[in-house]
Parts: C-alpha cells; structure tokens; sequence
C-alpha cells in the first residue's frame, strides 16, 4: 500500500510530526498529487510559522482558502483534473466568522465588542486550535471539496489540537460556566452570599487574582456563549466524528535522525492512545548510498595529482566523509523504524532533493514518489 | 549551549518545555516530575516545565490558598478549566521560570538555557505575558504577566537566540521571527545557522572541471562522484547566498554550527558543537 492509496481513501488527511521536518511541503505534496487524480482539494495550515504559501510558489494566502491558479500549475508542467486550494487559519477571522455563524444578532455585537473576546480571538495561545476544528467542520460541510489536508503545528500542539473538541466541551460544562459566570450576575451575587464560608474565600481570592473587572468581562462572555452551547456541543461532537472516523487518516511525517525518530515514536503512542487512525509514515529528507560507489579515494587522488586546487580536494573529501556517514547511520535507524512498524501502516521515503523545494514541480515530484 | 556554559564553571540549568524530549535525550536523563532540576549524566540538571504544574505551584505558593489548595487543584471543574483555558500554559510556563528559577531571592542558577520548540510556538509563549497583561486589566495575574514581560523585554536578563538550518524558506522563517521578537522590544541574541555545509572554497568549480585519467575508478562511479560533488556545491552556493540574505535583512551577523555526519545523536556528539558554541558565546 502506498502513501497515495491512503490518501485515496480518506476524505480528510491530518499531516502530524515534530518540528521542521517539512510537514507543510508534504501537506502541499499531499494537496498536488490529490488534484493530480481528480479530487477537489484544500490544504489548510494551522502551524502558525505559515509556511504552506511557500510551498506552494504563491506570494501570500488568503485566510479563507486561494486557489493554486490554473496558469501556474501549468507553467510547472502540471494539468490537474481536480482542484487545489490552499488556506491558512486566521485566528481574528475565524473567531469572527465563528461567532457571526452561531450567536443571534444582539448576542454578536455583545461578544464582539467583549474585551475577555477580543483579547481571546487576537493573542491567545491555543485558542487556534479551536477554531481550526470549527474551520475544519465548515469546509467539510460545505461539500464544495473532496478532500482536506490539515497541516498541524509540531509534535505537542498537534495533539492539542486532536484533542480540541474534549477541551471544548469542558469548558461549555454547564456545571463549569455557571461556576465561572454566576458570581457577576446579580441573582448569582446574592446566591454566593448564601454560599458556604469556603465558597466565599475562593471566590475573593479569585477577584484578588483575576482582577474583578476580568472578571466580569469573562462572566458577560460565558453568559453570551451560553445561549448557543448546545449548537457548539453539537459542533464539537461533528469534529470528533470526522477526526476519529473512518473517512480521516493521520499521515505521520518524520525525519531519518535518531533524535526525531524518537520523537516520533512517541507521537505515535499518543495518536493511539487517543484513538487516532495512524496510515502512513512519511521519512522526510533522506540520504540513500544508492549509486554511490564504496570510495571516493581514486577520483580524489586523481584529482588532487592532476593538480586541481588542495584546498577544493579537501573540502571534496570532507563532504563525500560526511555523506557516507550520514547515510549509513540513517540506514540504521531507517531499518529500526521500519522493524517496528505496525501492520497496515504505509511507509514512504522521501530523498533529500538537490534544491529547496518551494515550486509546484518540486512538490509534484514529491507527490510522486508518495504514489509510487 | 548548555554544555559548554557548565565546562567554564557556569550553574547552568536546561530547560525543555511541556513534556521530554529531545533535551531529555540528548542530556541522557528525562526527569521524574516537571518543575525539578534533575541531575543528569552530562552535569548539567534539567528541568521539564509544563504549564499545569506550574499553575498548581501558583495557585499554592502565590494565591495563598493554603490548605485549599489541593482541594481546588484535584476538582474536576479546575482540571477542565486548566485543559481548556486558552494561553494558561504557556503563561504559567513562563512564570515558573521567571518566578521560581530567574528572579528568585538568592538564584540558584548562573544561566538557564530553554530549548522553546518551534518558531510559531516559541513567538507564543513570548507574546502570552504581554497578551494577558492586556487582557487582565488588574489584579496578580496581570501584574504576574506584566512583570513576566518586563523580564522577557530586559536586555540584561534575557536572549532570544533564533536557531535556523541554511535552506531558504527556514531562513526566510528566521527572519520573520527576528521581527516579530524585536515587534515586541524583546532582546534577539545570536542568530544560529545550524547543519552548515563548510564554505565552498574559491577553487571548488575549476577542481570539478579537471577530467584526469582514473584508471582504478570505473566511468559510472566518477560519473556518479561528480554529481554529488555538484550538489553539494549547490547546495553550499545556495547556503552561502541565503545567509548573506538573511544577515542583510536582519543586521545580524549569522554565527555557524557544522553539520553532523550522523542520525545518532547524544552528548557525545552535541559536544563535538563546543567550538563553534565556544566562539559563539565569546
């Protein structure tokens, strides 16, 4: 089975790994070979670093989704029968939208001009996440695309990410905003006085820490969100169907080094111990001994007798050392790797590439080689 | 960088963030609890600190709620708010170091090295102080996060060291995250270009165009040299060119880190980096 047969077979790919072993060109690559075969696809970064534009050749992304115009596919040597888009989360916008799709208008103007909200939607950490498992529902309800590709941020957040939906609903607890909001409202107030001496203790500690104001501004918004929790629980258990379905696939991208293949054994256990379905893992950058013959001493010898430059003969041999070296050890941990894989988990080797990849052509031959 | 502060005599502690990882392994030890120096076999302790201990250690030893405490810390509705409340993390990650490591009364620790994760996420757990100082117009959360931001931004305590590889869209990436740090007046260290091919010498191009006789190398093999040895040329050319770019754009001069000839890594081989970390810091 290969990479591309997974992706065949899913209507969402989630693209998980560590950082900077270039899981926003195999998202891409993953995009391209998709549009390549027919499907209508998007590719969607929530990785804040917003590499995906890049990749792709283009100068910037809209945050609701641009196509990769015809012309350049074309340009590239490239004549998909499908569609390629690609979007990078905003997370203003998509709070916005958000709210705009379920709060009625009066609660809207509200919450927009909350400053608990406006801080919330601009500079939180975390709250992305959030909304790209909104943002993820929305496009897969649109029906306009027949594929997604979700590129994650690295290894921790990804998870954050997975688990989002969770997050969400406990948050929406009832039990929990009532906690969080009841002290500000006035029948609320009164009902703390009645509460026990502990209540009352955690309660002015709280103020103390938090600062009344906040307070209340937190209390105002869960009192707004309150009134469409229901459709937000909905939401989140729609998001939790799609990600752990059958119609999702997680493609796990890694890099040949030790040290990320450790990582990446670790993010494996925890996309199983929630249930994640792990379908292939992608080696990103690899060095192969391939063609290379067992020495480089005659030709470095020759050249050096024919009285090429001592300096550039050196710099020659350091560079074959380090390539030879490099490979044989990749090779080692590549077979570890390879004798623990899991049944039914496709496997792909990308090699490292003579350039940087950042053109459509690159991303196709890439693409190339996860369908081959 | 750890490593060779503690050689010449520094109290140096490592941290890595949010869970063990590759710190963890490469200093050969993953500590049995987040928030404690643990020693490993390098000599250098290393502390894993992770957001929701961090808050636990806040809410006892700043809130003051004494024996409450663990009562508020093991109830469900503190857990959920925890796990879901967005920047609390990253916050509370920052403030541990700050509160408890940095600005303690008699500081244990001559340097504290923090391993912060990729670049989007390290801007994070920048930007969260400042963020929540705004959005908790009072109280000890906004003059915890206030003060926390004030460290960040103090020139005589803190560096942002920005670490990138030589290909051009991380070093592209490099420079928009020494704006963004600067966007918030936080002090950039060095910046690091580390896996660096060694600079082509001049001669490189005229000794590839040589064609000697090799009678004890086969044709397809010499073939097979030559184009590796023009990749890496390439390579290294493009290398040469993306840091020029960078250290243009930037105003910094990039210091270099070689790269290693192998996927194995561990303390042995982070130190075979000491020289050029040597100078780095000198």
């Amino acid at each position: 089975m290969t990479v591309g047969d997974v992706v065949a077979r899913h209507r969402v790919v989630v693209c998980v790994g560590t950082g900077g072993v270039g899981k926003t060109t195999l998202a891409a690559a993953i995009g391209l070979g998709a549009a390549m075969r027919g499907r209508r696809v998007m590719v969607l970064t929530i990785d804040p670093a917003r590499q995906l534009a890049r990749s792709l050749g283009l100068d910037s992304l809209k945050p609701g989704g641009e196509t990769v115009p015809a012309d350049a596919l074309a340009a590239a040597g490239l004549a998909p029968s499908g569609t390629l888009e690609a979007g990078m989360l905003d997370q203003k916008r998509a709070w916005d939208a958000f709210i705009t799709r379920h709060a009625s208008p009066d609660l809207l103007e509200r919450i927009l001009a909350n400053p608990f909200y406006q801080q919330l939607s601009t500079s939180f950490s975390g709250s992305t996440e959030y909304m790209a498992i909104e943002e993820l529902c929305h496009l897969a309800e649109s029906g306009h695309r027949d594929l997604l590709v979700l590129d994650t941020p690295p290894a921790t957040h990804a998870l954050d990410f997975l688990t989002a939906p969770e997050r969400i609903d406990r948050l929406l607890d009832r039990d929990l905003s009532r906690w969080l909001t009841r002290p500000y409202q006035r029948a609320g107030r009164s009902a703390w006085r009645g509460a026990g001496a502990t209540a009352r203790f955690l309660l002015r500690r709280l103020e103390r820490t938090a600062g009344r104001g906040t307070l209340r501004d937190i209390s105002a918004f869960f009192i707004a969100v309150d009134a469409f929790a229901a459709d937000l629980t909905r939401r989140t258990a729609q998001a939790r169907a799609l990600l752990y379905g059958p119609d999702a696939g997680f493609v796990l991208v890694a890099g040949p080094e030790q040290l990320v293949l450790a990582e990446t054994d670790a993010l494996a256990a925890r996309l199983r111990s929630h249930r994640a379905r792990l379908q292939a893992i992608v080696l990103n950058r690899v060095h192969r001994r391939g063609a290379l013959p067992a020495t480089a001493t005659p030709f470095l010898t020759a050249l050096a007798d024919a009285g090429a430059d001592a300096e550039a003969v050196a710099w020659l041999r350091e560079v074959w050392t380090h390539v030879r070296d490099r490979a044989d050890s990749e090779a080692v941990e590549r077979d570890r790797l390879d004798a623990a894989l899991p049944g039914g988990v496709a496997r792909a080797d990308i090699p490292e590439s003579d350039h940087d990849t950042h053109s459509l052509a690159d991303l196709a031959a890439i693409a190339a080689d996860l369908w081959r | 960088m750890a490593l060779v502060l503690a050689d010449r005599g520094a109290r140096v502690l490592a941290v890595e963030l949010g869970r063990p990882g590759g710190l963890s392994r490469i200093l050969g030890a993953v500590p049995d609890a987040p928030g404690v120096a643990t020693p490993t076999p390098t000599g250098v302790p290393l502390m894993v600190v992770d957001g929701p201990a961090a808050l636990a250690e806040f809410l006892t030893g700043f809130v003051h709620l004494h024996g409450l405490a663990a009562l508020v810390i093991d109830h469900p509705l503190y857990r959920a708010f925890v796990g879901a409340a967005p920047g609390v993390r990253e916050l509370m990650t920052m403030g541990k170091l700050v509160r408890d490591e940095l600005r303690h009364r008699k500081p244990p620790w001559d340097d504290i090295v923090v391993d912060a994760g990729s670049s989007g996420h390290s801007l994070q757990h920048l930007r969260m102080p400042a963020a929540t100082a705004r959005a908790f117009r009072s109280g000890l959360v906004h003059r915890e996060a206030a003060h926390i931001d004030e460290v960040l931004r103090d020139r005589a305590t803190t560096a942002v060291h920005v670490v990138a590889t030589p290909e051009e869209m991380p070093l592209r990436e490099a420079a928009s995250v020494i704006t963004a740090v600067r966007a918030m007046s936080m002090p950039v260290g060095s910046l690091i270009v580390n896996r660096c091919r060694p600079v082509p010498p001049p001669g490189l191009p005229a000794a590839l165009a040589v064609e000697p006789e090799i009678p004890a190398q086969a044709p397809v093999e010499v073939e097979a040299l030559r184009a590796l040895f023009r990749r890496e040329l390439a390579w290294a050319e493009r290398q040469e060119t993306g840091i020029a770019g960078l250290e243009r754009e930037t105003s910094l001069s990039a210091r270099r880190l070689p790269r290693l000839a192998t996927a194995a890594i561990g303390p042995e081989h982070a130190r075979t980096l000491a020289p050029a970390i040597e100078e780095l810091l000198s």
